[in-house]
């Protein structure tokens, strides 16, 4: 039972009614389909591609979870259920192989995410519902640790600790809301209450998600909160949480407006889903850099616009999608799959597989494009299979 | 790990942005330029870009943009006026008019805005249709723009497609990848398979073809198939097609067929209806549909089974076909109702000779020959129909189905035995008249919901046999001489029944925590019964008095029970690197328990039976999957398996018949089971090369049944022969399957090889007069084929095709039958005009078979047709058949340690002048 309950407040965080504090949420109003787009050089003061090292000791998959601390990027990958780490220079540095936890369920994924805590340089990644272990960055295991409540966590300065969970099922007192802080096994603070049991949600309404549902903000203060159903971004700190935007999209791809609180919809909100692919069911990876909001889409169906930054001076939405690459980037790939996975508060990072570099390399060849040393070195040496390039991008900012 | 449906799109889309379809001039014009949102300020990728002559809405070539929204054509007219068409999803074209110098031979057109927008210009659509644009995730092609005669139809496009290659066997194929079915508006027409849609739609009636991924696999975009969908004009959704033929030829020689087809939407009605005398049968609607397209039959070597065929058959079928949508069909819901029925009568007369050698344990050889004369007439009603109903996580099917079959035949024949010096041994004349009645009744089922996987099926038979049968035989020695008239009246009824079920991930078996293995559980049960009644007199040579055979005479009751629960044990291993490779492989275990119960009650003591058999009967095996992205996919299966097999209620309790003097079947109650253990191993090799791919399958298997139900044969000087199965051990056999094929395209031409090799090598135990034996036995059949297409002028199909057999009796007396049969086939198909084709096909043929004379035959067949009306609808075609006349039909038969070479009559020279007329009307 404990495993079901991890999976769930893994895959999805599901609530409805909540007490909201009061504070008005910005509304940002935009049209997935109507992005703009534009050269790169447009939109990012610089792109450097980092290659990772592909030794046999160091092949990966991809980068499904990224971090950027100031000497390493930490890299979880899905295929090998390993986390890596690279310095900054892409250079292999070490590897921690997870081997079958997290798979006991016959689950493709293993460990699902890592969780950093800057202040200890330190990172920690969950064996199981009530085990952490805890690796510094040369990949070196330090202990093991007990995890005070089941779900997400995510390391605030000065020992708190946040955690997010719901459960379907069961009805621990700790549990009744979705957000909690803890320090020193003090749980403080709760946020995002929900009722347990109730007949809104059955096991078919939640989607699988893999990873965690918060994201770094570039700012070891700051913490920004996504969950399924549900067009607001939520803002955490170590004693508040704020609501500063919420999304408005246009009627013909958002939910119904009840469609977290019906009971109209028990064990079918999946299959609703299914059969309108259109639906924008959540948002993800956000973070705000200046006056930019960089931040993702989540749909059924196959949508290649499903990445953005939204300027907020101007009402701009750019689709990611359309940001051609040109000179200044080699005309090599700007977008991954996964969208930007992550930022440092000056850089936004992704990264590109091999094979979409030596495709995009192959399909300029008659440019005759003067790479960098470190590309022209990658190309000359490496070939499709090697391990995926780490893309980090320099927003433009403009100064007021 | 997720990847990305763009990256199938990118691998849909990236042949048509490198291999645009080339120009039809030899001109050295080059043209560039963007394709540019203003409004939106970004490039167009997979825009549609093509060129056309000012005064043409034919394009002279055309591109999709690439990742920069970039297009380059080369090789455009110079000192010509062009207009270059961009036009995309959503968008309003745009046209730009051009003229490349023959100084500057060059045209850089800069960007060129398009503007989004809810329709297209009316008159841009009209004029200019882009050739292929990306809608979404899914390829779309436009007939309208592609060069086809006027009378085109859908085949005709995808032979024009880059990535796409029509097969010479009919198969098609999207970069190295089968396509498994074509649909119509997302529903199968007329038939699931390829061979209906493509060549009877015409290109006038197709909005657009789809290529898309059906049901894409998120985690490798390489590993889902392939689908092509018509997606017909909205006032063309509904139409009748057909065909409707007489011919007439010489030794009164006629075929005359027809068929309608009408479909709507929501319904689709076929009506066939076939009669010759050309040894043209049908097995079903689907064979007859297939095989009387509008396009006509092409270079095809395979459609030719009347001259391959025995004796002279005179057809008659007629039936129809529904299939009817309840519901409207998606991906996740189907409720839909198909039905056929056909009624073929047959009359088929033939006249064979045989000659078997029968290798006895003396050293010594017996010959039979005989001439036989077969007249035969057949009647059957075939009825099938399924409902299925598909929802998200359940489906439900019913198939009920019936069938009628009578089949009344008289058989001469006259049999002489000798032995190895001529010598006449014995002979027998025997005259064998037969009504057999036959009629089956049955329903079967599923339900799939969740984890839960039913299915179920249950017939009833009744069959009902009269038949006489008078025979002289005589022998050296006249006290074995004797007549017999004998008449039988056999009744049969028959039930059988099965239920299975199997619970899939019924539970995780684990280990300190960690998954070992799923479980599975189920069972199958299966019933048989058979239950007969003969009654068999023979007329009194005296008296003429109708006298009981009281040893023929009986009744028997006899029913097998199978009852097999099961658990089984999975588990998969995945590997998985993103945009390199994936690997799959799951191991997995049956432990099955089959509980059998046999029984018999008959008037003959001897034919009492009953027990009771358990068995362990498991099976093991590993499935691998190897996809390296963008390059190729291996399958590899192998496995173990224990099969169980049961003595037919014949092998038990036949009753030895005097008057199959030379071939007498008694039964044996005492029968066991046998238990088939096999190890069989499989590759499957798909490539996913844009060029030249190369896909091959190779399957090896070998294994030992002992147990084994073989012969035991006496057989005396005479030629006098009764068999009886027995349980035999010492029974292996190990074989091969190869097959191969690759295709080779440049624009208009392609180039196919094939080649298929089976060949299986099996010891067979077996008694001959009490002496123990083993028949060595080796089959070998192999085939290559080369196709040279050059559209639409001329296909040439050459096939060589080499078969042979050898046995080998090591314990009777070394001797060895062999018998080998050598095919050269050719075909030729030739466009002279539009209208007019000659088609011309020769096959020579060699058989070589020990005792027998060599015989070699060639067979070489002529036609000539042309199309008229408008619409080419209708057609006459002079057809000139084995105008060599040496068609002869040969079979060669092995088993154990006899040969037989049979010659049957066969069709002969004949010419045929035939009236064709295709109804075709589609839309209103």
């Amino acid at each position: 039972m404990k495993i079901k309950q991890l999976l769930y407040s893994c895959f999805a965080m599901v609530c409805f009614a909540q007490n909201l504090p009061a504070q008005s949420p910005q509304k940002i109003r935009i049209d997935p389909s109507q992005g703009e787009g534009g050269p790169v050089s447009a939109f990012f003061e610089e792109v450097k591609y980092i290659p990772l090292e592909t030794t046999p000791q160091s092949l990966f998959g991809q980068v499904s979870q990224l971090y950027v601390t100031d000497g390493y990027f930490i890299i979880l990958d899905y295929d090998t259920n390993s986390i890596l780490l690279f310095t900054k220079e892409g250079k292999f540095h070490c590897k921690i192989e997870m081997g079958n936890i997290g798979k006991e369920n016959s689950s493709p994924i293993g460990v699902r995410f890592f969780v950093v805590n800057p202040g200890r340089k330190e990172f920690s990644c969950k064996i199981n519902d009530s085990k952490r272990w805890v690796y510094d960055f040369d990949g070196r295991k330090l202990r093991e640790e007990n995890v005070p409540m089941p779900g997400n966590y995510y390391f605030l300065p000065e020992g708190t600790t946040l955690f997010s969970w719901y459960s379907l099922k069961n009805n621990p007192s700790d549990s009744a809301y979705e957000l909690a802080w803890e320090n020193k096994g003090n749980i403080y603070r709760r946020e995002l209450p929900y009722a347990v049991k109730n007949a809104v949600f059955g096991n078919g309404d939640i989607i699988r998600k893999a990873t965690t549902h918060f994201t770094e903000s570039g700012n070891d203060n700051i913490v920004y909160y996504t969950k399924q159903y549900d067009y607001n971004i939520y803002r955490l700190s170590a004693d508040s949480m704020t609501r500063p935007y919420t999304f408005v999209f246009p009627l013909t791809v958002s939910l119904p407006s009840d469609f977290s609180t019906s009971i109209a919809y028990y064990g079918k909100r999946f299959e609703l889903l299914k059969q309108n692919p259109k639906f924008i069911y959540g948002l993800s990876n956000f973070f705000e850099l200046n006056h930019l909001l960089f931040f993702g889409i989540e749909q059924m169906g196959w949508n290649m616009d499903n990445t953005f930054i939204y300027d907020l001076p101007t009402s701009t939405l750019i689709s990611v999608n359309h940001i051609d690459a040109d000179s200044t980037n080699y005309f090599l790939p700007v977008q991954a799959s996964r969208g930007f996975l992550t930022t440092d508060g000056v850089h936004v990072y992704t990264a590109a597989s091999s094979l979409a570099m030596f495709e995009a390399r192959d399909a300029v060849a008659k440019k005759k494009v003067k790479y960098s040393p470190v590309l022209a070195d990658y190309f000359a040496r490496g070939k499709e299979s090697n391990n995926p390039v780490i893309i980090q991008l320099k927003p433009k900012i403009k100064r007021p | 790990m997720r990847l990305p449906r763009w990256i199938w799109v990118l691998f849909l889309a990236v042949p048509f942005a490198g291999l645009s379809q080339q120009p039809q001039h030899t001109n050295t014009g080059e043209v560039e330029g963007i394709v540019f949102d203003s409004l939106h300020h970004y490039v167009l990728r997979a825009a549609t870009v093509a060129i056309y002559g000012a005064d043409s809405t034919r394009p002279i070539s055309y591109q999709l943009t690439n990742a920069l929204g970039e297009f380059a054509f080369k090789g455009i007219p110079v000192e010509i006026p062009c207009k270059l068409v961009c036009s995309y999803v959503g968008y309003k074209s745009t046209i730009r008019s051009f003229t490349i110098s023959r100084q500057q031979v060059f045209a850089d057109l800069g960007t060129l805005n398009m503007l989004a927008g809810p329709k297209d210009l009316e008159e841009v659509v009209v004029s200019y249709t882009p050739p292929v644009r990306m809608n979404g995730d899914t390829l779309e092609f436009n007939p309208n723009a592609f060069q086809l005669g006027e009378n085109a139809v859908v085949e005709d496009l995808l032979r024009k497609l880059p990535g796409v290659i029509v097969w010479g066997d009919g198969s098609i194929t999207v970069n190295g990848r089968e396509v498994k079915s074509v649909l119509v508006e997302g529903k199968p027409f007329f038939g699931n398979g390829t061979r209906v849609a493509t060549p009877n739609i015409p290109k006038d009636a197709v909005e657009k073809v789809q290529v898309y991924q059906k049901a894409p696999n998120t985690s490798n975009a390489m590993d889902s198939s392939t689908e092509v969908n018509i997606k017909l004009k909205d006032n063309k959704k509904s139409g009748a097609f057909g065909k409707g033929s007489v011919g007439y030829g010489t030794r009164e020689r006629f075929d005359l067929d027809g068929n309608l087809n009408v479909f709507t939407p929501r319904t689709q009605v076929t009506l066939v209806a076939a009669h010759n005398n050309v040894n043209k049968t049908a097995p079903d609607i689907k064979t007859l549909l297939e095989n009387s397209t509008y396009q006509g039959e092409g270079a095809s070597i395979d459609y030719q089974p009347e001259f391959g065929q025995p004796g002279i058959t005179r057809p008659l079928e007629a039936g129809f076909s529904l299939q009817h949508d309840f519901s409207k069909t998606d991906n996740f819901h189907t409720n839909r109702l198909t039905a056929d029925y056909l009624f073929n009568q047959a009359q088929t007369a033939i006249a064979t000779n045989t000659r078997t050698t029968n290798a006895l344990q003396t050293g010594d050889q017996l010959i039979i020959e005989s001439q036989n004369t077969h007249a035969l007439t057949t009647a059957r009603h075939q009825f099938s129909s399924r409902y299925e109903k598909k929802d998200f996580d359940q489906t439900f099917m019913i198939l009920p189905s019936f069938s009628y079959n009578n089949n009344r035949s008289r058989i001469v024949s006259s049999a002489v035995s000798t032995d190895h010096f001529s010598t006449i041994q014995s002979q027998n004349k025997m005259e064998n008249t037969n009504d057999a009645t036959d009629r089956v009744i049955g329903i079967s089922g599923g339900y799939d919901k969740k984890k839960l996987h039913t299915t179920w099926s249950f017939s009833a038979g009744q069959a009902n046999n009269g038949q006489t049968i008078r025979s002289l035989f005589q022998s050296t020695d006249p006290a074995k001489d004797r007549l017999l008239d004998r008449n039988y009246s056999n009744d049969k009824d028959y039930l059988s029944g099965s239920l299975a079920f199997n619970f899939a991930n019924l539970a995780v078996i684990r280990l300190n925590g960690v998954s070992l293995a799923s479980l599975d559980a189920g069972a199958e049960a299966a019933v048989n019964t058979d239950k007969q009644l003969n009654n068999v007199y023979d007329k009194d040579p005296a008296s003429g008095d109708p006298l009981r055979n009281n040893y023929l005479s009986n009744e028997t009751n006899y029913s097998l029970l199978s009852v097999t629960p099961y658990v089984r044990l999975g588990k998969t291993f995945y590997k998985n690197l993103s945009f390199r490779y994936s690997r799959s492989t799951n191991l997995y275990v049956y432990l099955k328990e089959q509980l059998a119960h046999q029984q018999n009650s008959a008037g003959h003591w001897f034919q009492q039976f009953h027990r009771t058999t358990n068995q362990f009967i498991p099976q093991a095996g590993i499935r691998h999957s190897n996809t390296r992205f963008g390059k190729f996919r291996n399958e590899l299966t192998a496995g173990f398996s224990i099969t169980p097999g049961y003595a037919s209620p014949g092998q038990l309790l036949a009753l030895a018949d005097s008057t199959q003097i030379y071939n007498m079947v008694g039964g044996n109650p005492n029968l066991q089971p046998f238990y088939k253990r096999e190890i069989a191993l499989s590759l499957l090799h798909s490539s996913y090369r844009r060029k030249a791919p190369f896909n091959y399958t190779i399957a090896l298997k070998g294994g030992s049944v002992p147990n084994f139900i073989g012969d035991s044969a006496s057989i005396d000087k005479d030629g006098q022969a009764i068999h009886y199965a027995v349980n035999l051990n010492g029974y292996r056999y190990m074989g091969a399957d190869l097959m191969l094929r690759q295709s080779f395209n440049f624009n208009n031409q392609a180039f196919q090889v094939m080649a298929k090799l089976n060949t299986e090598l099996s010891d067979r135990p077996n008694y001959l007069n009490q002496v123990y034996y083993v028949s060595r036995q080796w089959n070998n059949r192999a085939e290559g084929t080369l196709g040279y297409y050059l559209e639409p002028y001329l296909a040439v199909n050459i096939s060589q095709s080499f078969s042979w057999y050898r046995s080998k009796q090591d314990q009777i007396n070394g001797n060895y039958f062999s018998n080998a049969l050598i095919t050269t086939r050719a075909c030729i198909s030739a466009g002279i005009t539009e209208k007019l084709t000659l088609t011309s096909n020769i096959s020579f043929n060699n058989n070589n078979a020990t005792g027998a004379a060599k015989t070699h035959f060639t067979i070489w067949n002529a036609s000539a047709s042309y199309r008229f009306l408008k619409k080419q609808n209708g057609e006459v075609r002079f057809s000139a058949y084995d105008l060599l006349r040496q068609n002869v039909n040969i079979l060669n038969e092995g088993a154990n340690n006899n040969l037989t070479v049979s010659t049957n009559n066969a069709l002969r020279q004949y010419f045929m002048l035939t009236l064709t007329y295709f109804p075709r009307k589609f839309g209103k």
